[in-house]
């Protein structure tokens, strides 16, 4: 770890190589969500990555280790309670669509609602829906992280959700 | 650990574990360790000395400081603020390190100390019709609550900034521990000053910022010591 701070990488990728099945593990023990676990997994890495300054060396190392990934484990499932609440699933999405009565002008109706959004969820949610890209993949051409990406979109669905409910109220 | 074995273990990562590895290990540079909470708290302390000191230069203690430091209920009272404002400051500083384990004792500790604090003006001090303290603020521009602003300011943008050098969890709960420590010291500072020690003054004045204000730190911290995980 004092090599690590020292910013050599040899010690560093030893150290994560070594942690990432520990830290894999005590995930998985304490996420049920088995769709979660991958997630969580690479908040907790990327917590790490960012907390490892604050340790000290003079100290032992596993107490501190196994603190920093407990309090990283709540905040990254904090954080996806979060982002699940803001989810609408995909299927309510196409139902909202779906409900749209009138066959033709269903298209220009969803692009309508799609340029009535804020501009970051627009693009969030056309990267993801209409041009089919991986989360990853969007999230390093928008150049913001996943979760990020992931908030933007939910948000844009919620949005979305809403403009065309009225519009489908408005029709009758 | 030999060179194999470990080659072993990272084959038989996930492929998105091995590249999240990879990138992690690309991005490593040289940090300097964080300092002790020790150590932030003795600089916060050197500091919040210095503010005191500034702040006492500029408008004066009252001609009965040392009275009142020997008296039992105001001497208690300054004594009672400002062990507060240094424990809270401790915990604020302890709370912003990755491996603080929450425990309610320091939270009940401090919510009884703070519930005793606020009844110390009603059970030792004389009582003051509420009309006279809003006259006598209106008429001084409300110098005290503008004095605990002044002093809490600048220690919490101190604090706060020392904070968010660590990595918090909780961002929320330091912030509310370092917001309190803040206005916990501007109530000490205006009370060397000010010398009406009387029940409404006291809370309407001294004490009330803190109450009305304190969501606005819990509020900043939850932004601002989660800054380092986005």
């Amino acid at each position: 770890m004092k090599l690590t701070q020292g910013g050599d990488k040899a010690a560093y990728e030893r150290l994560l190589v070594e942690m990432s099945p520990v830290i894999f593990n005590f995930v998985r023990k304490r996420v049920f969500n088995q769709d979660h676990v991958e997630d969580v997994f690479q908040e907790v890495l990327l917590s790490f990555h960012k907390a490892k300054h604050s340790y000290r060396t003079d100290l032992p190392f596993p107490p501190w280790f196994f603190a920093v990934i407990r309090n990283a484990v709540w905040a990254a499932l904090k954080k996806n309670h979060k982002i699940g609440q803001l989810e609408v699933p995909l299927e309510d999405f196409f139902d909202i669509a779906s409900l749209e009565t009138m066959e033709d002008g269903i298209d220009d109706r969803i692009h309508q609602a799609l340029a009535a959004l804020p501009e970051m969820n627009r693009q969030a949610v056309e990267l993801l829906k209409l041009k089919g890209m991986s989360v990853e993949t969007a999230a390093k051409t928008l150049g913001i992280s996943s979760a990020a990406l992931r908030v933007r979109a939910h948000r844009g669905y919620a949005l979305l959700k809403k403009i065309l409910k009225t519009q489908v109220e408005k029709n009758k | 650990m030999s060179e194999s074995i470990q080659s072993n273990i990272k084959s038989s990562l996930p492929e998105s574990h091995r590249r999240l590895v990879d990138r992690l290990v690309a991005e490593n540079k040289p940090t300097q360790p964080a300092p002790t909470v020790l150590g932030q708290w003795l600089v916060w302390l050197v500091f919040s000395l210095m503010a005191i000191a500034l702040s006492l230069s500029l408008i004066g203690p009252q001609f009965e400081i040392l009275e009142k430091l020997a008296d039992f209920s105001s001497g208690g009272f300054l004594a009672l603020t400002f062990l507060l404002a240094c424990f809270t400051a401790w915990m604020g500083i302890a709370s912003s390190m990755p491996d603080y384990r929450p425990h309610p004792a320091p939270r009940i500790v401090a919510a009884i100390l703070l519930l005793f604090l606020f009844s110390m003006p009603f059970l030792f001090f004389d009582k003051d019709p509420m009309a006279q303290v809003l006259a006598r603020d209106m008429a001084d521009e409300w110098f005290c609550p503008r004095t605990v602003l002044w002093v809490a300011l600048p220690t919490w943008l101190m604090l706060g900034w020392m904070a968010s050098r660590n990595a918090s969890f909780h961002p929320k709960w330091t912030g509310a521990w370092l917001g309190l420590s803040a206005f916990l010291l501007g109530a000490g500072t205006i009370q060397l000053h000010c010398a009406r020690w009387e029940t409404c003054h006291m809370l309407v004045d001294h004490l009330l910022p803190m109450l009305v204000l304190i969501f606005l730190p819990i509020w900043i911290g939850g932004y601002w010591f989660a800054r380092w995980r986005k």
